[in-house]
């Protein structure tokens, strides 16, 4: 029986026309010794049978995965009587790359130039002649959806098969080229390998530097083959690349002459987009006004509408847990650690979900779009204006969510030096684990500024860390940067599924970090807060108070040394969260009833609750930041320079910021 | 066509294959097809930013990330020898 061969790309409707031939005379199983499906089948044509294989779809006949290996040997040992290339007719170019090393097999070939409905759809015009002549092969036009012109393929196949082989137009690699492919391949010939592979073909795969081929052939062969491949290239021109480039002129010179496609839209709207988004003045800007928008959004829907049903809430709880306690006669010490330990410290937290959410939201929405990968290459340049790497805007936009991640998408970064870069400014990018901090002091002392102030902080640390990462490159880390083109994704419409999911992921995320980090943070810190046993609970007799008294004096010059604020921003070491957790204990003690809000009302001046700001904002990172540094530079040394260093930078701007405003009058 | 395109990336401050296409007055498709030979070859790189750049939540980690900004492409040294040469 008479065995034909399908081949093609995936997608290009090989599989179609294979089910179209056979019908259901077909069995599916393995090719031996691989995972590769094998697919063959029976057609039954004018009283005759042939056996139908469809090849594993690839877009060539390299050796770079298992399916290429199986196709190509396939057709070169099992040697079928003839090969049906399976060509997509609306992806002319791509597709024929396959059928250049068909021609380079010698292998006798003709090409099914399937879904011409498609093409015709979109204006794709095909002389099929000419594509012939060029070609060398016969082709036969097909919809093998439609069942169009498979009877015509299948007389051609096996009239072809009868038929003498025509000379199939052969690839013209170039007079170097073409001198040591003849040269090896008499080699090859004098030396009767018995490999079952064409000559010639071997000759090629050995200038293309085959592994395959490499691996079959005498070694002296591929000494000889190496002093070929030497003797061509020229220029940092190697032979495979020449050789592959010659096809694709090949595949150039024939499609310009046979096939007419319409102009397509130059200028796109995306384009149009993108000329406006990334402009080399207004891109910033324009970033700048989207974010500004986010937060503003943020506060609008996610406080304005959402915090005030959670906040009633959260009251009624505690009213009610702190009733249903004091009924059953609870221990005085058990109801203050649930009341004001448990759900006012975590619940401080929790309190801000809704913000959270709504933030995330919209961030993920920029993101599936495409938006963010704009906002990256506007950054990208304003970086490398700098001395930067483009790239470390990607590490610190991750960072926006954790800085963790944040430090670890610095490891896309080749050079030791980028990346060192990176990783030590990352820190001062705000996580949303400092989002509830910035949260309740705007709540407090900016209700009328709150997108501006909290855009302003966001921004403040990206200048901090670019400014940062400028010095370090002139000062601890010289040295070349590495070179990178970013790609501009296409623009798409993000899936509400998609979009809410991202956000359930991160606040759920949260969540449980409420509840299991934050929660043992608030119960060592409030068992601090009431011992030694029968002291004033939260106040500076207790042990958490006298740690806090010890390390106040530091923060005096920045405006806030009280030992509430010290502990605070100690707790925030652990998890920043907790900085919000830990006010939110110990001032809910203060007073019966007394809002965490108000009590930092009480405590801070504006100007005292931006420096607070600044200080949360660029001093030590968290402990699990602080690890992956360590991890992520297998250094302790630079995990410990990255703690002290931002501390210091935070408490000199935070001081600055502080005593200039005194200065100035502002309080 | 290859080496074409290369210039073409080396001189693109930010590229889509769509620019790239037009450029090379090609299809997308064949973008795509030659930038695989091109990795191949060992003359550009590319990475891609995991969809969940942490399947799991990092140690301490308070936020399960998924960032998807950009994919990037960078010219290797052997690329920048090519163009160097041409």
């Amino acid at each position: 029986m008479n065995t034909i061969a399908l081949v093609g790309n995936p997608n290009s409707g090989k599989t179609t026309l294979f089910n179209a031939l056979t019908g259901t005379n077909q069995h599916v199983g393995n090719w031996p010794g691989v995972t590769v499906e094998k697919k063959e089948g029976t057609l039954d044509f004018n009283g005759k049978k042939y056996n139908i294989v469809d090849l594993p779809g690839t877009y060539s006949l390299g050796a770079y995965s298992e399916d290429e290996v199986v196709a190509r040997d396939f057709i070169m040992k099992d040697d079928p009587d003839i090969v049906i290339n399976v060509v997509d007719a609306t992806n002319i170019e791509r597709n024929l790359y396959l059928t250049t090393q068909l021609l380079e097999m010698g292998t006798k070939v003709i090409i099914a130039l399937n879904m011409m409905d498609e093409a015709k759809e979109k204006n794709i015009s095909i002389d099929i002649k000419k594509l012939s002549k060029e070609l060398g092969v016969p082709v036969i036009a097909t919809v093998a959806s439609k069942k169009n012109g498979i009877d015509d393929l299948v007389k051609e196949a096996i009239d072809f098969m009868g038929r003498e082989k025509t000379s199939q137009n052969k690839i013209d690699y170039g007079k170097d080229i073409d001198l040591e492919i003849n040269r090896l391949k008499e080699v090859i010939e004098n030396a009767n390998l018995n490999t079952g592979y064409p000559s010639e073909w071997i000759a090629i795969k050995l200038l293309e530097g085959d592994e395959y081929i490499s691996k079959i052939i005498d070694k002296n062969i591929l000494n000889i083959a190496q002093k070929s491949s030497d003797t061509i290239a020229v220029a940092a021109m190697e032979p495979e690349l020449i050789i592959v480039d010659k096809r694709y002129e090949f595949i150039g010179n024939i499609v310009n002459k046979a096939v007419k496609k319409p102009k397509e839209e130059v200028i796109t709207k995306s384009d149009k987009i993108d000329k406006v988004l990334t402009h080399k003045w207004f891109g910033l800007p324009i970033f700048a006004l989207i974010m500004l928008a986010v937060y503003q959004l943020t506060f609008a829907i996610g406080e304005d509408i959402l915090q005030e049903g959670l906040n009633a809430g959260m009251e009624a709880l505690t009213e009610a847990i702190e009733g249903f306690l004091i009924s059953v006669n609870a221990p005085e010490l058990l109801t203050a650690f649930i009341t004001d330990g448990i759900l006012g410290g975590v619940g401080a937290v929790v309190e801000f979900v809704p913000l959270i959410m709504v933030l995330y939201l919209l961030l993920g929405i920029l993101e599936d779009s495409g938006y963010m990968a704009r906002a990256a290459y506007v950054m990208d340049r304003i970086m490398r204006s700098v001395g930067l790497h483009g790239k470390t805007f990607i590490s610190m936009l991750v960072g926006v969510g954790c800085n963790v991640p944040g430090i670890m998408a610095t490891r896309t970064l080749d050079s030791k030096k980028d990346r060192m870069i990176a990783i030590l400014i990352n820190p001062f990018i705000s996580c949303g684990a400092r989002l509830p901090i910035y949260l309740v002091f705007i709540s407090a002392f900016f209700p009328k500024h709150k997108a501006l102030i909290l855009f302003s902080i966001y921004a403040f640390g990206f200048l901090v860390a670019i400014i940062m990462g400028k010095i370090f490159s002139k000062t601890l880390f010289e040295g070349e940067s590495s070179y990178f083109v970013m790609e501009l994704p296409p623009y798409r419409i993000p899936t509400l599924k998609g979009t809410l999911l991202n956000m359930w992921d991160k606040v759920s995320s949260f969540l449980k970090r409420a509840g299991t980090v934050i929660f043992a943070v608030v119960t060592v810190l409030w068992v601090l807060s009431v011992l030694p046993y029968g002291v004033e609970p939260y106040s500076e007799a207790s042990i958490l108070g006298k740690i806090g008294t010890f390390i106040a004096p530091i923060f005096k010059p920045a405006g806030f040394g009280t030992w509430q604020a010290s502990v605070g921003l100690f707790a925030g070491i652990v998890a920043k969260e907790a900085v919000v957790a830990t006010l939110g204990m110990v001032y809910a003690g203060v007073e019966e009833g007394a809002k965490l809000i108000s009590a930092v009302q009480g405590a801070f001046t504006p100007l005292s609750a931006i420096s607070f700001m600044a200080m949360t904002l660029l001093y030590t990172p968290c402990a699990a930041v602080i690890g992956t540094i360590k991890r992520e530079t297998n250094s302790t040394k630079w995990a410990a320079f990255t703690a002290f260093y931002t501390f210091a930078i935070g408490w000199i701007v935070s001081v600055l910021i502080f005593q200039i405003g005194r200065l100035f009058g502002l309080s | 066509m290859l080496v074409d395109m290369l210039k073409e990336i080396n001189n693109m401050e930010a590229f889509s294959k769509k620019a790239l296409a037009n450029k090379l007055n090609t299809s997308e498709s064949m973008i795509e097809h030659l930038l695989t030979q091109l990795k191949r070859m060992g003359y550009i790189e590319e990475e891609e930013m995991p969809n969940n750049f942490c399947n799991k939540k990092c140690a301490g980690c308070n936020i399960k990330c998924s960032v998807n900004i950009a994919n990037s492409l960078y010219i290797t040294d052997k690329g920048k020898k090519l163009l160097t040469s041409k």
